[in-house]
């Protein structure tokens, strides 16, 4: 066996992962939903501090629903089409918006019933860097 | 006579030039006040919703009697839609606040959830669902054919769309919210995007303008 193909594994388990860099989440917030809902959405505004173009390509949930997926809505002559997007690239100075209507993190199945106020924590991925947050559950944005 | 020719020529562009500074200062005055682009129309005689029924989240049919004698706010969308529904819902209960000024909506108005998901959204679910946002709120749905005889006539349009590869999946709607008045009249349709005050203003200003024109 090749002395490399230890090294990635090895690197991963040993080291904490870095956070994506430049990338800064302000106004979280997970719109609160019925008991029993299948289906919510979060939104938050996503800002680049950093050199570089961002490309958050997943966004995970431990604990809280079953997946993420990206979605965006598009209103087209007064019909509403939801879109799934791969990515979220943030070019560097911008900040992306996910916000009612519009871009939203799709999060399915909640594993319990999410009272208004309680946090939920979302990593969102770049490449190999993470980001972790904490979403509140609210009525309206923050 | 070339000089008596140049003066004919300067008094003919004069008389030019103040009938076209003439022509634009009346135009100015009679023209419609700018900023104040036509926004819809109520049309004189509305078309009347036919009959139908659906089944409504209280275990009852909701019909077209359902929605006599009330001015309805009526939206199309399902329970798994985690962006425009809510969204539309909150708003919906914001404008509803909003309408208490307006004596006749706040006594004789209401607001119906049809979902275009009836695979999914049992009318128990339903009433849950609209529960949540305002107790008052009234929600129904049917089996495809019974629910096309009222999506049908109102124009309302939805497709399943698959989301990745498992059986999940979403239902492209229309967004709008309709107006129908006491009588059944289709009276108007806001498209989304949707805000309270907006929605709030105009739902006042059209019903206030029926009860006072004969």
């Amino acid at each position: 066996m090749k002395p490399t193909s230890l090294l990635l594994p090895l690197l991963l388990a040993c080291c904490p992962t870095e956070a994506c860099e430049g990338l800064v989440i302000e106004r979280a917030w997970i719109r609160e939903a019925p008991p029993g809902a299948r289906v919510m959405a979060g939104y938050a505004e996503l800002r680049n501090d950093g050199a570089s173009t961002l490309v958050v390509d997943a966004v995970e949930s431990s604990g809280y629903f079953d997946h993420v997926m990206i979605h965006e809505t598009l209103l087209e002559e007064g019909r509403a089409r939801m879109v799934p997007r791969d990515t979220l690239e943030i070019p560097p100075g911008a900040t992306l918006s996910l916000a009612p209507g519009g871009l939203h993190l799709m999060l399915m199945q909640p594993v319990s019933d999410l009272a208004l106020g309680a946090e939920v924590p979302l990593t969102l991925r770049c490449g190999e860097a993470v980001t972790e947050t904490r979403f509140p559950v609210s009525a309206a944005a923050p | 006579m070339a000089s008596t020719d140049r003066s004919a020529l300067i008094l003919l562009v004069l008389v030019a030039v103040l009938a076209f500074a003439l022509g634009i200062h009346f135009a100015r005055r009679t023209a419609p006040e700018a900023g104040a682009p036509v926004e819809g129309m109520l049309w004189p005689d509305p078309p009347r919703l036919e009959s139908f029924t659906l089944d409504g989240a209280d275990g009852k049919p909701l019909t077209e009697a359902t929605l006599r004698g009330k001015w309805s706010l009526l939206f199309f969308g399902f329970t798994h839609c985690p962006d425009v529904c809510p969204t539309t819902l909150a708003t919906l209960r914001e404008t509803v606040k909003l309408l208490e000024e307006t004596p006749d909506f706040a006594q004789q108005g209401q607001v119906v959830l049809v979902s275009v998901d009836p695979a999914r959204d049992t009318p128990e679910a339903l009433a849950g669902y609209v529960g949540h946002f305002d107790r008052n709120f009234l929600a129904a749905t049917a089996p495809p054919d019974r629910l096309a005889a009222l999506t049908g006539q109102l124009g309302i349009l939805h497709t399943r769309v698959p989301l990745g590869s498992g059986e999940e999946y979403s239902v492209d709607h229309t967004a709008s919210i309709l107006l129908i008045g006491p009588g059944l009249e289709r009276l108007a349709i806001f498209s989304a995007p949707h805000a309270a005050p907006e929605l709030a203003a105009k739902i006042g200003q059209i019903i206030q303008f029926l009860q006072d024109s004969p």
